[in-house]
């Protein structure tokens, strides 16, 4: 078997085992590659379809091709979106420009994403998270409980053998991680591959592309003359650059992705 | 689908094992900076490559375990770094479970200690038996011949027994990356070949059974006609095919195969797959196998168990053994052969096991149980206990 194919169905098998554990189960979609390679593999799971609700986090920053093609694809996939925004933060004006990243992603992305759980008494979440997108979720499992203050206790996590996921009866909610083996040249692949729809904002538009997408005050272009899914695959093969060198909450402190994930962030 | 080169570039993961602060991190920094650079790499300690947590840096200790890929001209690598500290042993399990070969990293001026011993013995239990042995930190050896070779001797006496299969032992420095992918100007007298060098003919493990097996994972009626899905562990389905689910061993018939897209081809050995079966209703934890040499399902059963949790697993206890998609209730009925994990010495014969002990364990099940030996079948060789939900311990059988 070829590798892709190997690793697609090592996130089939946890997608599978996440739908026969929890009662309610749904997923994030930010509408970027990852997890709508995730949401493609969901429906591969389910045999083409998505048996739960997708929750979107809007920021309300997010660029108009981000909302254009969720809409498309919320419409030609027929997804359960579910649109989630911290409605009270935003009336008190929260954004990027009030003070600095890590306050803004905590209120409308992780308060955001609290306030859905509850909300919507989501048990468990997939998640389109990969290892190789940053340090800190490279220290992440397939199956991460989460407690009821929602934190993440990375150093005390616990036993992930082989494939046999355990069921950790004492979590407040758990979040489960189908490709968190997969890199970003895989995702490009197994995009290509299968003939995944691709946001535009990853192709080259005047000399520049996105190359991780998100609120649109918070990410830089790369420059790129990529203009095709087989084009990115051949910049990515050669570069040596992060993928997340356009992120503005990686870059503010050192240890500042830790501090958000243990809060919570995605 | 679109036709790419470079897809059949096979993957081997490897898991980076042995003492705490004998350098499984430092070498993974060490192999990343001479194969894939990082645009911002982390200053000058190599460990902080992997050890991206606040807590690692300002312990200089590896607390959780990580994974990075490195593209090499042979292929395609995943190191695997694990925690060498003995109270960080579930996290080392959690990295060690997804290889398919180990490297013990050895301190030259340090030796063999209570984790090399262990992380040993846990390679050999997870079926790591192809085990590549550096001997780390060779500039505090100043280099000689003699100390590698003392410590080669006394490393082969230690790990005599467990089975392992030590293709090498190398020697290495790490921090200024001696015979890790380059040669040593300082090691002239050895002549064999660099950790990058044996680590580019490793392949990943597979599998020596050609017999359909396939737990099923889950039953779904989205539409009238029932759907069962799982992973093929082995052998080969194609529609029309007559198989039996095992423990009970009715015959099911294959009417169709479901993928999305549509696409009616044979299953292969590793697919995730969706199967319409004819015959009586298949449930999660069933096994669907080839007529011809099924499975038997056991009641009573020996096992190597491994235990990890702070109380001890003691003669009478129940806990959950998952094997598989299987979930069933076992119980205790006889502890032999207890081994102390971190000197490889016999425990005095006695009725419990505690926490970092190997021991071979009768366990009787409630429920029959569909096996098969781990050297034939990992997947279904191998299984966690649970206690409260949380995995407890672990094994493998004969």
């Amino acid at each position: 078997m070829d590798y892709l194919s190997a690793m697609e169905s090592d996130s089939i098998y946890v997608i599978r085992e996440a739908f026969h554990r929890y009662p309610r189960l749904g997923m994030l979609w930010s509408m970027g590659k990852d997890s709508t390679a995730l949401l493609w593999l969901v429906r591969k799971a389910f045999l083409g379809r998505i048996p739960f609700p997708v929750l979107h986090l809007d920021t309300s920053y997010k660029f108009p091709e981000i909302y254009a093609f969720r809409e498309r694809l919320a419409r030609e996939w027929s997804l359960d979106l579910v649109v989630w925004r911290n409605q009270a933060a935003l009336a008190d004006g929260m954004g990027p420009d009030q003070g600095d990243k890590f306050t803004c992603c905590n209120a409308l992305k992780t308060t955001a994403l609290k306030q859905a759980i509850a909300e919507l008494s989501f048990d468990a979440l997939l998640l389109g998270i990969r290892r190789d997108e940053h340090g800190v979720r490279a220290k992440e499992r397939y199956f991460s409980p989460r407690t009821h203050d929602f934190t993440w206790n990375v150093g005390s996590q616990p036993p992930e053998l082989w494939d046999l996921y355990a069921s950790v009866a004492d979590a407040a909610h758990d979040r489960i991680h189908p490709i968190l083996h997969m890199t970003e040249l895989d995702i490009w692949r197994y995009t290509a591959r299968e003939g995944i729809p691709v946001n535009p904002l990853y192709f080259s538009n005047n000399g520049q592309r996105y190359r991780s997408i998100g609120c649109a005050p918070c990410c830089q272009p790369v420059p790129s003359h990529a203009a095709t899914v087989e084009q990115i695959i051949a910049e990515v093969e050669a570069s040596h650059s992060s993928e997340r060198a356009g992120r503005a909450q990686d870059k503010e402190s050192a240890f500042t992705m830790q501090k958000l994930r243990s809060l919570g962030y995605m | 689908m679109v036709a790419i080169e470079g897809y059949d570039t096979p993957l081997v993961r490897v898991v980076m094992v042995g003492h705490v602060d004998h350098g499984k991190s430092t070498l993974i920094g060490r192999i990343r900076q001479e194969l894939a650079p990082m645009v911002e790499p982390p200053g000058d300690n190599l460990a902080f490559v992997v050890d991206q947590l606040q807590e690692e840096r300002d312990n200089l200790m590896t607390i959780d375990t990580t994974q990075t890929v490195v593209h090499t001209p042979h292929g395609r690598l995943v190191f695997i770094d694990v925690p060498g500290h003995q109270e960080l042993l579930q996290n080392m399990l959690s990295g060690a479970t997804r290889a398919d070969a180990a490297v013990l990293v050895l301190a030259a001026d340090e030796g063999v200690q209570a984790q090399t011993r262990r992380h040993a013995l846990l390679a050999s239990l997870l079926g790591l038996r192809n085990l590549v042995v550096v001997a780390n930190k060779m500039d505090l050896a100043l280099w000689r011949e003699q100390a590698f070779r003392e410590l080669e001797t006394l490393a082969r006496k230690e790990l005599d027994g467990l089975g392992l299969n030590t293709l090498a032992f190398v020697p290495i420095a790490a921090t200024t990356g001696a015979n890790v992918v380059g040669r040593a100007s300082e090691m002239p007298w050895y002549s064999g070949p660099t950790l990058m060098e044996l680590l580019a003919d490793l392949e990943p493990a597979s599998g020596l059974l050609a017999a359909v097996r396939l737990p099923v994972q889950d039953v779904y009626s989205f539409d009238a006609t029932p759907v069962a899905v799982g992973r093929l562990l082995s052998g080969r389905i194609t529609e029309g095919d007559t198989l039996v689910a095992c423990p009970s061993l009715q015959r099911v018939t294959v009417r169709e195969i479901r993928r999305f897209p549509p696409d009616h081809s044979p299953a292969e050995a590793g697919a995730a797959v969706a199967l319409v079966l004819d015959g009586p209703q298949v449930a999660r934890g069933d096994v669907i196998a080839g007529i011809e040499g099924a499975p038997a399902a056991r009641e009573d059963f020996d096992a190597r168990v491994f235990w990890l949790a702070p109380a001890p697993l003691a003669l009478g206890d129940e806990v959950d053994l998952r094997c598989a998609t299987q979930l069933v209730s076992v119980r205790v009925t006889a502890v032999l052969d207890r081994l102390d994990s971190a000197s490889l010495t016999p425990l005095p014969s006695g009725s419990q096991l505690g926490r970092m002990d190997l021991a071979t364990v009768t366990l009787h099940a409630t429920r029959p149980l569909v096996v098969e030996s781990f050297v034939t079948l990992p997947p279904l060789g191998r299984f966690t206990l649970e206690r409260g939900g949380r995995p407890a311990g672990f094994g493998t059988l004969p």
